[in-house]
């Protein structure tokens, strides 16, 4: 009898065994994924181009930064309507989202504006005076956003509205590392380094500022 | 007996669920960083996202979410790739080689991203901030993969072969020839 139920018991711990295993190896699903939430995929819709520009942009300088924004939206009256007067202190909870954006800001000048009278040539010598740098891109794509604490209903205008002042706090706290004047620096560097693999032996360029 | 047996079975069930792997992390450094990129062209591409949250089976309810989105890709060449020896001169004649294009950006700005339609069943709970996001990171991805397909980097060297004619004829060159790697163009 004893033996009967040992070598039971050793027959489950076997199955159990195999079952751990086979997972382990990724050939059964584990127990966890029967009651874990099935991912939120979107379909592959086709892109659609809407337009296309011809660009002459020297960009220069790239900077990265993080920046972090809280929002909180106090809570509504529970009743505000015109007709039951409102009961101070009862109102529905604050709702609060705090984000973390990583981006970066693409500066350098605008080679599209360079006209005629910006190149003056004589000889082997050539003065060409370029157009003020400026930042050029902003960019805080989805995937550089990250949601640390978010209670309550956010709409989606109200998400969007955090995250456009996310990405102006962005641009305040790179503007702070002088990143327009090391753009139009580099950018007469490398106008200055072209000019002469051109041929030119005395290069002057001036930055617009 | 039997322990004797299933023991080498054991194990290796052990040593199995003692071999997880450790994903090294690497420090993100940011900081400015200096370029020398041309930016030629820019597609500006829209595209829907459209999900369905329906696929959980002890979720009572479906989820529907449409949004659409607008993307800015930029391409261009790297200048610095560009080297004296890349530069042939003679008089007023110049062959110039030039790198390949390559992609500079993809701007999906958060203005550009717009809930259209959302419909959420009684026992479902709306979409939050960071489940919308998730889907446009998804968005994003699609759009970086297709790349290849809008021809934007063949645009992007005819544009910066257009461009450095154009600025080399403004310098008194007057037969311009511009390589790329293997192909090339002769614009006079």
């Amino acid at each position: 009898m004893r033996k009967t139920i040992t070598r039971y018991l050793w027959l489950i711990l076997l199955l159990l065994a195999t079952v751990f295993l086979l997972q382990q190896i990724k050939w059964l699903p584990s127990f966890k994924d029967v009651f874990t939430s099935q991912p939120l995929e979107i379909d592959n819709t086709p892109l659609v181009i809407k337009e296309i520009n011809a660009l002459a942009q020297l960009i220069t300088i790239t900077a990265y930064n993080e920046v972090v924004i809280e929002q909180t939206i106090k809570g509504a009256p529970v009743f505000s309507g015109p007709l039951v007067p409102s009961i101070p202190g009862m109102r529905f909870p604050d709702k609060k989202i705090i984000l973390i954006g990583k981006g970066k800001v693409l500066a350098g000048v605008d080679l599209a504006k360079l006209s005629d009278k910006n190149i003056f040539v004589k000889g082997d010598s050539v003065s060409v005076s370029l157009p003020k740098a400026v930042l050029l891109q902003v960019i805080l794509n989805p995937s550089d956003f990250e949601t640390f604490e978010e209670t309550g209903v956010w709409s989606d205008d109200e998400v969007r509205l955090v995250k456009q002042k996310l990405k102006d706090k962005l641009i305040i706290t790179v503007l702070r590392q002088n990143i327009i004047q090391k753009a139009g620096d580099k950018a007469k560097l490398i106008m200055e380094n072209f000019l002469r693999d051109a041929g030119f032996k005395k290069v002057t360029v001036t930055v617009g500022s | 007996m039997l322990f004797k047996k299933y023991c080498p079975f054991l194990l290796l069930i052990l040593y199995c669920s003692a071999c997880n792997k450790k994903e090294q992390r690497l420090q993100q450094v940011m900081a400015l960083q200096q370029m020398s990129d041309l930016a030629t062209v820019e597609y500006v591409v829209t595209k829907i996202i459209k999900a369905s949250d329906n696929k959980t089976w002890y979720k009572i309810g479906d989820r529907k979410i449409l949004m659409s989105c607008k993307a800015t890709l930029t391409a261009g060449i790297d200048l610095s790739a560009i080297k004296s020896e890349q530069v042939q001169i003679e008089g007023k004649n110049i062959t110039l080689t030039l790198p390949h294009s390559k992609m500079i950006a993809v701007n999906i700005k958060p203005e550009d991203i717009v809930e259209e339609y959302e419909s959420i069943d009684v026992l479902r709970q709306p979409f939050s901030g960071e489940e919308r996001n998730a889907l446009a990171i998804q968005a994003e991805t699609q759009v970086k993969a297709s790349v290849a397909e809008l021809g934007i980097l063949q645009t992007a060297e005819t544009n910066a072969a257009l461009f450095v004619n154009s600025f080399l004829h403004r310098l008194g060159y007057e037969k311009i020839t511009i390589h790329f790697d293997n192909a090339s163009s002769t614009k006079n």
